[in-house]
Order: C-alpha cells, then sequence, then structure tokens
C-alpha cells in the first residue's frame, strides 16, 4: 500500500491532481464559512445595489419654470405633455407643454400676469363631446391657471398621429374675479395613471366637475362653486365661518356616482369645515391641532370603499383619519415633528401603507397605531409622494430623491437619486415611449424624467462596496444574485453528486463484473449483452430522456447518472476478473475448499483494487461533467446552487459573456480543475496499475 | 584488446570476444548488478555452454550479445565480434543520452549484425509463432526483413533450412498448433538458421520438451555441428546432461559472475568450485539407485546490494571467514581450466550435513483412493455454442479407462510427455474436473466416498475437500499476491470452519510453517509472495495443502519451475513429510529421474492409457512396454560420454482427438505389427508389474532380432 | 446438418419465447388496467423487435468462449475453422434479424386486425 502511494506521489501528475483535489475538499469543508451575504438563502442582491436611477430625458427648456407646480398628463390619443407655466425670455408669462418623449416645448398660452398656480386634470365634457364631433367621448385634458384675478380654463386638445407628432389645439376661457383669489381648486383629479372613471362623464351617470374658488376680502373667506361645463355661471357661494386663511383643501369623492358622499374639506387653523358639493349646507368640525398635511387614498375616492374611512390628516404629533360624511375621527399615530403624509390607494379598507415623514425619516404605516418600517432617508424630506404602492421622497434644495418600491421587504428602496441642483416637485407621469410611469421634475432650466423602475444594474463587477453594504467578492448574476455566494455554494452539491454517483457506480460495477465475468454459460451471457446494449445507447440523450421522465431533483439526478455510467467499468472490470479467474490461485483456493463468495472477496477484489481507484477516479470526473451538462441544459434542480445552473443563464443569453465575466469564469474554471484533478489523478494511479516495463523489477 | 605474439594465430580464429563486460539495470528499487566482469572468447568451430540457474544473468548476456538490452542497462566494457567492437560503454550507459545520428549508426550496426552474423534461439520461441500464420511465412519474413533476395532464392534457401533442422517439407504450409514440441523448436532453429549466421545462441533449447523429444534435438545439433551448418554456437542452459552433450568449453555463472570455466570433462570430473560440485550433485541419477541428492538450501543474494567479499558466501559448505572479506581472485588450474575460488585446486571431499530422511516409510494397505475405468473427455460439441461452431470432431480423449489405486503412506508416480493427460488425470482426482464415466472411490476417516455419487453440499464431499489438497506446478501464480503468507496458509482453516480462534489459527499456521522448513516461522507470516524465493514460494502452497493434515497430496510437476538446486531439497521435504504423516502422495512429472528419486511405484502414461505400472525399481532397471524402454533410454546423463544412440521410438507425440483405434502407440512404436492397429492390447501382467502389449517380452526380442 | 439446425432451434426459442411473453402478459395487465391496446402493445412489440435484432447484430452468440475452449484443450483451430465459426454466426444474425421482423409483423397484425375484433 505504501509503496503504491510512493509510486503514485512521485507521478507528477498524481501529485497536482491529488493537491487540486484536496484544495476543492477544503473550500467544500468551510462553505458556510465563506460564503459573505447578508441573505443566504438566495444570494439576492438587495435592490438598492440592484437598480439605478433609468434617465430618460433631459430636456432643456427655453423658459424659466416659475415656482408654480409643475403637472402632468398623458392624453388618450397619445401624446404626453408636461405642463409648466414659466417666464419666457421677454418676461412673459407662458403656459407651456413638453414633451415626454423628445423634449420639445409648445407655447400653450399666454398669462397676462403672473400666475398663482396650476392645476392640470381630465375630464370628460358631454357638451364637448357634443361639439367635438367625435364618435365616442373621450378624456381630454384641461389646464387649470390662475392669478390674482382671473382664472383660465384651458382645454387641450390633441390632433394627429401619437406620440406627439401632431398637432395641439388650446381652446380656452377666462373668468374674471373681482376679489382676490388665494387658491382654486377642482373635484377632478390630476391624473397620472390610466383614469378609473371620468367626472361629468359616465356611462351610467354624468356628475359634473366643480371647479372652486377660495377668494379673500380683507379677513372674510368666500368658497365659490362652479361647473367646469360652465364656468360662467357660478353655482353658489359661501362665506367660510374662520378668518384664518385655508391651509388646506380637498374634494373627496371625485368618482362617486352618487354625489350624496362627496364632500368638499377646507381646513383653516384648527378648523375643518365639510361642504356638499354644491355648497348647499356645510358641517364644522374642529380640530384639536393644526392640519399640516394631508393625504386621501386615491381608491377612497370611488364608491367602492368599503372602509368608512376618508381622510388622513397629519398635524405635528398625530395622524387622524376622517370620514367626511359622518365626521367620524379616529387617531392612527402618535408621533414627534411630524411633516408630510402620502398613503398607497387603500383597496381593501385601511391603506397597506401610510407613510409619514418626520425630519429625516420616514414611517411607514400598515394599521393602526402600528409602524412596519422606519427609514432614515439621510436627507431631510421636503415631500412625499405616491405611485400605486410605492412612495418618492426628495429634498428640493439638494435634488436629492428616494423612491421606495418594496415596502414590506427588508430592503425597501428602489433606487436612490442625487442631482446637486435645486428641484421642483417630483411629479408621475406614464410614459407612452416605456407604457411604464415615470417620474418628472423640473431642475434649474430643464425639465429631467426618470423611470421609477429604475435600470437593472445587475451583473455588477465584483465590489466589496455598494450602495446598502452588502459586499460581492464576485459581483453579481444578471438577476442580482451573488456569484460569489453561488460559487462557494456549489462546491458541497457538485462534489456531493460526484462521489456519490462515483460510489454508486463503483459498487454496482463491481458486483455486476463479478457475476458476469465469474459464472459463465448462459445467464452471464445474457447479462452480459445486456449490459454491452446500455452501453450502445448514446449517453447525452439517454440522461435527458431520463431526466425528462423522472424529474429534476437531486435524487434522481444521482439515481440517473449512476444508471448510465455503471456500464463501462463493469466491461472493464470484466475483463479483470477473466483474466484473475484463469490464475492458479484460483484453482489453489478452489482445491483447499473455498467457497465462491469467499473467492470472489478475498482474491479477485484485491486484484482489482488499484483498478478500482483509477475507474472511479474517472468515474467522478465524469459523474461532475455529466450532472453539470444536465444543468445548463435545464434539466436538473434549479433550486440549488451548481456550478452548471451559474452557466445556464447564458443557454440563450450570450450578451451576457461579453459583459459579465465574473459571472461564467469562476464555474468553469471549478468544473475544467476539478475534473482535470481526476484525470490526474487517474493518470497517476497509472503508474501504479500499468507499471512501465522501463525497469526490471 | 591487448594483442601478444602468442595470441596472434589464436586471434584470426576468434569470433566473438567479451571483454570486462558489466551490465546493470536502473530500476525503482535501485542499480541492479546482473553482470559483473564477464571475460570470455568464442573461438570459430567452437561451442560454448553457459550453466546457471535463474538470475544467474546468463540470459542477460545473451541479450547484450544480440544488442537487445533495454534503456535502462548501463554497460561496461566491450563485446567484439571479427575484431569489430559493437557494444561498448558509450552505447548504454544512462547518464549519457545518445543523439539521433549516434543512436541511429548504433542501431545499424546492431541491424547488420543481428540474425546475419549472430542469431538467437530464445527461450520459450517455440510458443510464440503467431498461431495465425504458417511457418512457412514466418520463416520467409526473416529472409524479407534481412535480405534482398527474389522469392524463388528464398523458396530454395526456406526448402534448405528445413532439411537441415530436420523437418519434413510439409511443416512448411502447417500451422504452429499442428506441430508438437519437438517440431517447433526445430522451427525455430531453422530460422535462427536461414540467414547462415557465424554464430547462434541457443537459450535453453530444451526446456519445456519431454526427454525423448529433448535428445531428438539434442542430436540434431550436434549433427548440424558435424556438418558444418552451425559454426559456432553458445548454449545456455540449467541442465547439465544438455549442456555436457553439446559444449567444448563450459562456463558457470552464479549471480552475474563467473564461477568456473573449463572444457566439459574438466567441469563434470574435475570441479574445483563449490557451487560447481554442489550443483553437480544436485541432479537425481537415474543410474545411482536412490542415492540421497541434497540441493543448495539457501537464495540468490540482493542483485542491489551486492555483500562484500564472495557472492556464494553465504550457501558454500567450504567457506572460510577470507572468504566474506574480500572477493576470490581468478585462480587457473589449467590452461583453460579457472576458477574463482579461495579454495580452487585445494577442494576435498566435503558432505553436506547430512539431512537424512528421518524414519522409513510404513506403506499401508488400505487404499486411499482407487479409480475405476476412469475416463473423462473434454467434449466441445455437447455445448450449444459448440455445436453450432465446430465442423469436425472435438473431442479430447484426454483420460481413457484409467485403474490406480493409492495406498496409505504410498508415493505414486505418474510420468508421461505432455499431452499425456497426466495433467487431467490429476485434476479429475482432486475434484476440479468431472469424470466422464468411471469411478474414483476414496477413503478418508474410514469412510468410502464414492465422487461420482455424492452431492456437491454433503458433508461427504467436504471431507473429501478436506482430506485432498493439490500443489501446483507454478509456484510464482499458485499464490495470490496480495495475500500475506499467513492468509494463504490460513484460507483452508477458514473455508473449512476448522476453528474459529485466532490464536488455535495462528498456532496451526506456525506448526505447519515449521513442517516444511521456513523457520523461524514468524518471519515468514507477514510477507508477500513477490518477497520469497520460488523455492520457498513453493514450501509456502505445500504447507497450504498440510495445514489440515489431509490424508491425499497431488503434486503436479512441483519442481518443474524451480532452479535445479532446490529441487533436491523440495522432494527431499516430500519425502521427510511422507515419512512423518503417513501421507498418501500423488507426484506427477515428466522427469523419470525425479520421479524415481521419490516414488515408490511408477505409473507410466501415454496419450490417455496408462500403458505400464509397477515399482519404481522395476521399471527403471526393467522396463517392458517399449515407451518405457525409449523413455529410459533418453534420459541424458551427464557424463560426456553419454551417447543416447538410437532410442527406439518414431516420430512425435500425437493428439488425444484422432486416437488410433487399436494400441495408442502404434504410430510411434518400433515393433509394431499387423494386430496393433485394431485391436486394443491386452494387459501383460508379472506380479505388480503390468504393461499393455500384445506381445511378451520374449515376442519384442524376436521382432527386434527380425528387424535387424 | 441435423443437429446443426437443432442447435440453431435452441437459439431461437429464446426471442419466440420473449414474444409469446409479451403478448401473454399483455392480456391481463390489459384486463386489469384498460389501457389502449391498440396503441400500446404494437409499439411495445415493435420495440422488442428491433432490441432482437440489435442482440442478433451484437452478440457473439458464444464464439467467443468456443473458441478459448479450444485453445484451453489445446484442440487445433485453422483459419478454415476461424471462416467457419464467423459464417455461423453471421447466420445466426440473419435468423435473429428474420425474428425481429417476425416482431413488426405481429406489431403490424395486432394494431390492423384487433379493430376488427
Amino acid at each position: 500500500m505504501k509503496k503504491q502511494w510512493k509510486l503514485f506521489y512521485k507521478s507528477p501528475y498524481g501529485k497536482i491532481g491529488f493537491y487540486i483535489l484536496l484544495a476543492f475538499i477544503i473550500i467544500t469543508l468551510i462553505s458556510p464559512l465563506i460564503i459573505i451575504d447578508h441573505n443566504p438563502v438566495t444570494y439576492f442582491a438587495p435592490p438598492e445595489d440592484v437598480y439605478t436611477v433609468d434617465h430618460q430625458l433631459t430636456a432643456n427648456v427655453s423658459f424659466t419654470p416659475t415656482s408654480t407646480a409643475m403637472s402632468t398628463v398623458s392624453s388618450t390619443s397619445g401624446a404626453s405633455l408636461i405642463y409648466n407655466t414659466g417666464k419666457s425670455t421677454t418676461g412673459a408669462y407662458l403656459v407651456y407643454g413638453t414633451s415626454i418623449i423628445n423634449g420639445s416645448s409648445y407655447k400653450l398660452f399666454n398669462i397676462p400676469s403672473k400666475p398663482l398656480g396650476m392645476d392640470v386634470f381630465t375630464a370628460g365634457s358631454y357638451s364637448t363631446f357634443l361639439r367635438s364631433g367625435e364618435s365616442i367621448p373621450g378624456y381630454h385634458t384641461y389646464v387649470m391657471v390662475y392669478t390674482a384675478h382671473h382664472l383660465y380654463i384651458l382645454y387641450i386638445h390633441f390632433k394627429g398621429p401619437t406620440y406627439g407628432t401632431g398637432s395641439i389645439y388650446v381652446t380656452s376661457q377666462s373668468l374674471h374675479i373681482s376679489s382676490n383669489v388665494d387658491t382654486v381648486f377642482s373635484s377632478a383629479l390630476p391624473y397620472h395613471n390610466t383614469p378609473v372613471g371620468i367626472p361629468e362623464f359616465n356611462s351610467t351617470s354624468i356628475y359634473p366637475v366643480f371647479i372652486y374658488t377660495i377668494t379673500s376680502n380683507a379677513s372674510k373667506y368666500n368658497i365659490t362653486a362652479y361647473y367646469l361645463a360652465d364656468i360662467y355661471k357660478p353655482i353658489k357661494s359661501v362665506q367660510l365661518s374662520h378668518s384664518t386663511n385655508p391651509q388646506m383643501h380637498s374634494f373627496f369623492g371625485t368618482y362617486y356616482t352618487d354625489s350624496t358622499h362627496q364632500r368638499v374639506l377646507i381646513w383653516q387653523g384648527d378648523n375643518l369645515t365639510i361642504f356638499t358639493p354644491t355648497l348647499n349646507s356645510n358641517v364644522t368640525k374642529p380640530l384639536r391641532s393644526y392640519t399640516k398635511d394631508i393625504s386621501i387614498p386615491s381608491d377612497y375616492q370611488s364608491q367602492y370603499n368599503p372602509s368608512n374611512l376618508g381622510v388622513f390628516m397629519l398635524s405635528n404629533s398625530s395622524v387622524i383619519v376622517l370620514n367626511p360624511v359622518t365626521t367620524n375621527i379616529k387617531y392612527v399615530y402618535n408621533g414627534t415633528k411630524l411633516n408630510y403624509i402620502a398613503s398607497t390607494p387603500g383597496s381593501s379598507g385601511f391603506p397597506a401603507y401610510v407613510a409619514v415623514t418626520s425630519g429625516y425619516n420616514i414611517f411607514f404605516l400598515s394599521g393602526y397605531h402600528s409602524v412596519h418600517k422606519t427609514i432614515n432617508a439621510t436627507y431631510y424630506i421636503n415631500g412625499i409622494e405616491e405611485s400605486g404602492d410605492t412612495f418618492l421622497t426628495y429634498n428640493s434644495a439638494s435634488g436629492k430623491v428616494t423612491y421606495y418600491q418594496y415596502i414590506t421587504s427588508s430592503q425597501p428602496i428602489g433606487w436612490a437619486l442625487y442631482m446637486h441642483k435645486a428641484i421642483s416637485t417630483p411629479v408621475f407621469t406614464l410614459n407612452p415611449k416605456t407604457a411604464r410611469i415615470s417620474v418628472a421634475f423640473n431642475s434649474l432650466n430643464s425639465i429631467v424624467i426618470y423611470g421609477i423602475n429604475g435600470k437593472d444594474l445587475n451583473p455588477i463587477p465584483p465590489t466589496l462596496h455598494t450602495l446598502s453594504g452588502t459586499s460581492f467578492p464576485l459581483g453579481t448574476t444578471s438577476t442580482g444574485q451573488s456569484a460569489w455566494a453561488l460559487f462557494i455554494g456549489s462546491f458541497p452539491p457538485d462534489l456531493e453528486v460526484g462521489f456519490v454517483v462515483g460510489i454508486i457506480i463503483l459498487i454496482i460495477s463491481v458486483i455486476a463484473a463479478m457475476a458476469i465475468g465469474y459464472f459463465s454459460g448462459l445467464p452471464s451471457t445474457l447479462a452480459e449483452t445486456f449490459t454491452l446494449a446500455i452501453y450502445l445507447i448514446p449517453g447525452l440523450p439517454l440522461l435527458i430522456v431520463l431526466a425528462k421522465i423522472l424529474g429534476p431533483s437531486l435524487p434522481n439526478i444521482i439515481l440517473i447518472l449512476s444508471l448510465v455510467g455503471w456500464t463501462f467499468p463493469a466491461f472493464t472490470l470484466i475483463g479483470i476478473v477473466r483474466s484473475v479467474k484463469s490464475r492458479t490461485f484460483i484453482d489453489s483456493a478452489k482445491v483447499s475448499g473455498v467457497k465462491t463468495p469467499q473467492i470472489l472477496r478475498r482474491h479477485m477484489l484485491p486484484n482489482m483494487a488499484p483498478l478500482l481507484i483509477y475507474l472511479t477516479a474517472i468515474n467522478i470526473g465524469g459523474a461532475v461533467a455529466a450532472i453539470s451538462t444536465l444543468e445548463i441544459l435545464g434539466l436538473a434542480p434549479v433550486t440549488i446552487p451548481t456550478w452548471g445552473g451559474m452557466l445556464s443563464g447564458f443557454y440563450g443569453d450570450f450578451y451576457a459573456l461579453a459583459i459579465a465575466p465574473w459571472w461564467f469564469i469562476p464555474p468553469i474554471i471549478a468544473i475544467t480543475l476539478f475534473i482535470l484533478a481526476f484525470i490526474f489523478i487517474a493518470r497517476g494511479m497509472d503508474e501504479v496499475v500499468n507499471p512501465r516495463l522501463g525497469g526490471r523489477r | 584488446m591487448i594483442e601478444t605474439v602468442e595470441n596472434k594465430s589464436n586471434i584470426e580464429n576468434e569470433m566473438l570476444n567479451v571483454k570486462n563486460f558489466y551490465v546493470n539495470f536502473e530500476t525503482y528499487d535501485g542499480i541492479v548488478h546482473a553482470l559483473d566482469d564477464i571475460n570470455f572468447t568464442l573461438k570459430n568451430n567452437e561451442v560454448l555452454g553457459i550453466l546457471g540457474e535463474s538470475g544467474s544473468g546468463k540470459t542477460t548476456l545473451a541479450t547484450a550479445i544480440m544488442g537487445l538490452l533495454p534503456e535502462n542497462a548501463g554497460v561496461k566494457g566491450s563485446i567484439t565480434l571479427n575484431g569489430k567492437t559493437y557494444l561498448r560503454e558509450n552505447d548504454f550507459n544512462s547518464g549519457k543520452k545518445l543523439n539521433r545520428k549516434q543512436l541511429k549508426i548504433l542501431d545499424q550496426n546492431l541491424r547488420n549484425i543481428r540474425w546475419k552474423d549472430i542469431s538467437i534461439v530464445f527461450q520459450g520461441a517455440m510458443n510464440s509463432f503467431n498461431p495465425v500464420y504458417t511457418i512457412g511465412k514466418q520463416i520467409r519474413e526473416v529472409y524479407k526483413l534481412h535480405t534482398d533476395l527474389s522469392d524463388n532464392e528464398i523458396e530454395e534457401k526456406l526448402l534448405k533450412t528445413i532439411r537441415y533442422a530436420g523437418l519434413n517439407k510439409m511443416v512448411i504450409n502447417a500451422h504452429p498448433h499442428e506441430l508438437s514440441g519437438g517440431m517447433k523448436q526445430r522451427a525455430v532453429i531453422a530460422m535462427a538458421l536461414a540467414l547462415d549466421p557465424e554464430i547462434v545462441i541457443a537459450d535453453e533449447p530444451t526446456t519445456g520438451l519431454d526427454v525423448i523429444t529433448q535428445a531428438e534435438i539434442i542430436n540434431q545439433l550436434k549433427a548440424l555441428k558435424k556438418q558444418g551448418k552451425i559454426k559456432s554456437m553458445i548454449i545456455i542452459s540449467h541442465d547439465i546432461g544438455v549442456i555436457s552433450q553439446l559444449a567444448d568449453h563450459i562456463m558457470v555463472l552464479y549471480a552475474g559472475k563467473i564461477m568456473e570455466y573449463g572444457t566439459s570433462r574438466d567441469i563434470y570430473l574435475n570441479s574445483q568450485n563449490p557451487y560447481t560440485v554442489e550443483l553437480l550433485k544436485s541432479y537425481p541419477s537415474i543410474k545411482n539407485a536412490k542415492k540421497h541428492v541434497e540441493g543448495i538450501p539457501g537464495t540468490l543474494p540482493d542483485p542491489i546490494n551486492i555483500p562484500e567479499g564472495c557472492i556464494f558466501y553465504e550457501r558454500c559448505i567450504y567457506h572460510d571467514a577470507i572468504c566474506k572479506q574480500k572477493e576470490p581472485d581468478i585462480t587457473y588450474i589449467n590452461n583453460e581450466h579457472y576458477s574463482r575460488c579461495y579454495f580452487a585446486s585445494k577442494l576435498t571431499e566435503k558432505e553436506r550435513v547430512n539431512t537424512d530422511i528421518d524414519g522409513e516409510p510404513i506403506i499401508g494397505t488400505e487404499k486411499k483412493v482407487e479409480t475405476k475405468d476412469l475416463v473423462t473427455y473434454f467434449d466441445l460439441k455437447k455445448s450449444m455454442a459448440g455445436s453450432l461452431f465446430s465442423n469436425k470432431e472435438r473431442v479430447v480423449r484426454a483420460v481413457d479407462d484409467i485403474n490406480i489405486e493409492i495406498n496409505r503412506g504410498e508415493i505414486l508416480g505418474i510420468v508421461g510427455e505432455s499431452g499425456s493427460g497426466k495433467t487431467t488425470l490429476a485434476r479429475t482426482i482432486i475434484g476440479l474436473i468431472k469424470p466422464t464415466a468411471g469411478e474414483i472411490i476414496y477413503n478418508f476417516e474410514n469412510t468410502n466416498i464414492n465422487i461420482n455419487k455424492i452431492k456437491q453440499r454433503s458433508k461427504e464431499y467436504s471431507v473429501f475437500r478436506k482430506n485432498t489438497q493439490m500443489i501446483f506446478q507454478d509456484p510464482y501464480d499458485a499464490l495470490n499476491p496480495k495475500m500475506t503468507v499467513y492468509d494463504i496458509v490460513a484460507e483452508p482453516i477458514i473455508a473449512h470452519r476448522s476453528t474459529n480462534n485466532p490464536g488455535e489459527m495462528l498456532n496451526m499456521v506456525k506448526s505447519t510453517l515449521k513442517e516444511v522448513n521456513l523457520t523461524p516461522p514468524e518471519n515468514y507470516l507477514e510477507r508477500f509472495p513477490h518477497e520469497l524465493s520460488g523455492g520457498e514460494r513453493q514450501r509456502v502452497a505445500t504447507a497450504r495443502a498440510l495445514v489440515l493434515n489431509s490424508e491425499l497430496i497431488v503434486a503436479d510437476e512441483p519442481t518443474s519451475m524451480l532452479d535445479v538446486s532446490l529441487r533436491a531439497g523440495f522432494m527431499n521435504l516430500i519425502k521427510n513429510l511422507r515419512n512423518k504423516n503417513n501421507l498418501s502422495i500423488l507426484y506427477i512429472s515428466h522427469d523419470i529421474a525425479s520421479v524415481y528419486y521419490l516414488s515408490d511405484k511408477i505409473f507410466v502414461m501415454y496419450l490417455g492409457v496408462g500403458v505400464e505400472y509397477g515399482d519404481s525399481k522395476d521399471i527403471v532397471n526393467n522396463p517392458l512396454h517399449p515407451y518405457t524402454k525409449a523413455l529410459i533410454k533418453a534420459v541424458p546423463s551427464p557424463t560426456p560420454d553419454w551417447n543416447p544412440g538410437n532410442i527406439d521410438i518414431i516420430g512425435e507425440i500425437g493428439n488425444s482427438i484422432n486416437v488410433p483405434k487399436g494400441c495408442r502407440f502404434y504410430d510411434r512404436c518400433i515393433y509394431k505389427q499387423g494386430k496393433c492397429k485394431n485391436e486394443k492390447p491386452p494387459v501383460q501382467k508379472t506380479g505388480t508389474h503390468w504393461y499393455l502389449c500384445h506381445f511378451t517380452q520374449d515376442e519384442l526380442d524376436n521382432i527386434k532380432q527380425y528387424m535387424k | 446438418m441435423n443437429d446443426i439446425n437443432r442447435t440453431r432451434i435452441k437459439y431461437v426459442v429464446f426471442p419466440i419465447i420473449a414474444l409469446l411473453i409479451i403478448i401473454a402478459t399483455s392480456i391481463p395487465l390489459y384486463l386489469f388496467f384498460h389501457f389502449n391496446y391498440r396503441v400500446y402493445i404494437p409499439i411495445i412489440v415493435f420495440m422488442s423487435g428491433i432490441i432482437i435484432m440489435f442482440i442478433g447484430a451484437w452478440w457473439d452468440f458464444g464464439a467467443k468462449k468456443f473458441i478459448s475452449d479450444v485453445f484451453k484443450t489445446h484442440m487445433e483451430l485453422n483459419e478454415d475453422d476461424l471462416e467457419y465459426v464467423y459464417k455461423q454466426q453471421f447466420i445466426m444474425m440473419l435468423i435473429y434479424i428474420g425474428i425481429g421482423f417476425l416482431y413488426f409483423l405481429i406489431a403490424f397484425i395486432i394494431y390492423l386486425v384487433l379493430p376488427l375484433l
């Protein structure tokens, strides 16, 4: 035994093979320790390392956007514009529309004096439909601009093929208001998503769009209601009971088909006045504190809201929710120094998340008094927007924007952005080019648009520091999995499969060889022919067919590989058994009365032993090669990491090969070295099994 | 080469000159010194005999002369042919690698010499014919390879060579398997003589042949020398009888060194080296009745670590302190006779310490084994494949109607050529082959066991198995190389479950090893077969046969593969064991001298039938059957004066497939008459001595007279 | 001549019996499981026929052992004998291929005849 080891070790091949194998085994044994990963189960990178902002457009505009808000709307006829009020180079105030597609600006309307505010909404107008000559009623875009004494309603109409290559028609109506206009708002929602319903236009009912103006005269505030369809005739005008400047206003129930539940809400200091849409009656509700911000979940604006909840109101230290119809108030959350609030649509009662900011932090509430998560945004949050079930916080001075996409996961941040310049309030818009939501804002003299889904950063090159702090020694794959964790994690399964298959093949082939080679006669010949038949079936197709039939789980794969691979060693061993059988000491053993099993065990086996090791080495290498083939083809289990599995992604996607070498090179090297190690070991064993005739013994 | 005036006349005569020749082999374990300081010359028309056992380096010398040494050989000294030195130190020294040109030149030189100037008959060459081609084709190949003759010329030369070798020209179109061993050996000699070489080297030309064929080959070679077809010859053998017939000078090699050199008469009658003396004493002689032979105990020295002093020191009975310190120089006894010993020309008759046989054998009268009309045929047509694939009769009548019996404590010797069926008989008696017909009745432990009637798993079968053991012919193959000596000897104990106690097993093994003279047994228990010499291996096989105290031992040519010096020791061991344990032994051999030495009764077989049976003394001194007569005559005696004359026998052994209808010896008998061909001969009996023939001794004498 | 044919029949018995076994075991299986006999059994018989053909092509019918037995008992073997062995092997292979075709025929018959029953 020792002599055989010396012979084996002497050959350079044996040495190298042995050391490589030793390295593999050591790595396998310490693999749980060296996988550096925060998420060991799936090895996935956190989303903030996965996505970066997907910059879609920066359009330099020829005007200076004024501090009024920017609104955006996508038209059903295809053109998408971002509406701004701005000051032209000549100093005139205009309403501009900037195309999301190509960034070109259109002058839409001249505003005679400085605009105080702007709002954009979609509505359908029956009368306009009648006038328009279109066959089906559609949504139309209305831009509402107000100055100190005027209100302008612009009706934006597109004609032409899609995506802004047509012409834009603007029809305007203007209303003179004698008192000072504080603010103007409407019951329609500025939309950035697919519209749920159309105020004033509905096949079963028609409900009007109201326009409300709040005007002030000395310390008296008036609210006047108008129909959008006819703004020249105010419906009603009511004086507000309090003399505090109304800091907040809102229309509740835009999509209610039954207008009895619609309400207009005006906050003045800590007083809340609730009007009916036509201002015919009102209710006053005193509040305990000054309402800083409100949020109405978008699904509460339709009658399908089952929750009897209404408006979320945020004061400095608490969040309450008010039902505008019953005026019931429920306390939702108590905190300190709360600033802004936003909420998810709330389609099934209490909204999934209500986001409340406080300075640098943002709290996600998932129920009454229950904070699901707290996140430090690393900057002072100036505002928060909501889109679907995602949120966006920003700091307008520095231009830092954070997008929260996966609130439920441990890494909720989708992407983060640092503009290094002041930005306006971001708004969400539907980008017709990508058919996905984008976010747009003004920044100095340009309009910047980013996709909200971010750009997939993966595969990330090997780096030890990422945004979220996780380290990827070998980078990531294109799905965000840590390549290092996959690589090291593949060692145990692959080695295990290799060794188990090698040993099973060894056992089966030894038993078969002894049975077939030692006995002679018809059964032995039949068995040998049967083995020959299996041997001759082409291996790879048989593997594939069996894998399909039996299904891809690890024990099945081991079974299949053993079934396919046992015939070749069996044949080699049959030859050896037959040649040993004719030697004299077998006759001698028979004469001594040794029974057949004893002969097989004590005489045949030791003579086969060096060859067995040789064959096992080759088998193990072959087994790993076979399972890697199956993995690459996708027939073997994909839930466990394997080298072949790492490579299977390339089968249809060669682009990744070019850009992500850190991903595919380690498994290729591993497979090659592993099989090479066994070939070398077999070559080293060759010296022991077939001693060269160079020397006289 | 130092040329002096006196030698000048001899120089022209010298064909081959080997000077200060050393050969080393580089192996994994070290450097093996195969040949040390070989010096000899071969003159024209002279035959040199090299006498040596295994490990003496004689085959290495032959291959060196032919230039066929392997790559790892290192050479010192030179070999010169006809004045041209074609092999010298640089050519093989593994230290320097030859560049391509030098290799080419060397190759060219050697190729020119091989076969044209020197040709060789390798050991066992008769078995290395290609079975697919005819003999003629293979000899023609020799011509085609080495000469540019046309096909017609080749045919002429072929016929001539075949005739010189003493073969019928029908051999040219025969395949090797159709020829007997003797004919094949002659064909090999024909190949060697094909190109009229100056020197023929014959390495063990008669090993593997039976005695009669051996005598014929020796006669043939002698005739070729007389006719001048063979000019000079080197004969290598371990058999002193063969060498002394042919050689003018004999060189005795031991472990790579020349022990003694001289003319045949000198070596035989006046050997002056202890090794030669002891070697000559190891041959059992058929003339000297039952003279005790003693071999040379001990083993060859390690060829890697050569001890200081004389290499024969350990086994020499004359050794003295000085022998251990320094190697002896060559001492000349006369002009052509020298010996490498301190005591040359001073050797006195010294007898080895007599390891006499203890006690006298007690031969009982109970029969241990008896066969009745035992018949063993091999019929290939019986199997399914056989009947599909064989288009002619394929029945080998290996053993036909044999009746033998062995009493307790008796050694029965079976003599026959190869092909006579003795091995088949042995295997049938031991149970490895099932008899086709007839009965074998054993008597062990006081029960009669008829082998045909008992079932495989019955108690009687295991009794039979336990008491019948075999010692095989090939000691190198009969032991599993991966098992230690302890495992090998203990295997029968485990197989028969005699005892489970490992202490008891160890004791049984140790005591058996002591019985076969492997002492101290502890030294041997953990050794592997490749660490033992041939003689020791055969003893281990014997121990394995004895460990269960079996009553019947079958020994199938146990000494044929051993060195001569070890044979005698082994045969004495068998004798001792028989005397001590009252064993019954069936001893099979083709060498009638050793059979005579050992056995009490002899049974002569020819082509599957027993032709003569009787007391060994009777058979040797008074052979009755024609075959036995020829056999006795054919045994070579080492005296140089021995001349076999006419061995009264014709042809070679036939085959057992197409047996003649009548007497099987018909084709070869010189006394054959008409009725021998068709009628089976009856048994002619005188006391316990019987033979199978139609004629009595007087009738045979008459026929012989008539022939003259 | 006669006993060569007898031996050949002995070799042929094995695939014929295999065919009978296939058909015999398919009937109780059908009664037990009620699969579509006409679709499955012809395919199985067809594939077995192909396997029989391949066995005929690759199996040496015991020739290797026969020759080694000849050498073991020191009998002679000429080139003519070898040719004879090859010829016999070839004939057996043809016989097995013929039996393969017999399998095909049976499969075909089952496929066509069964609906008529």
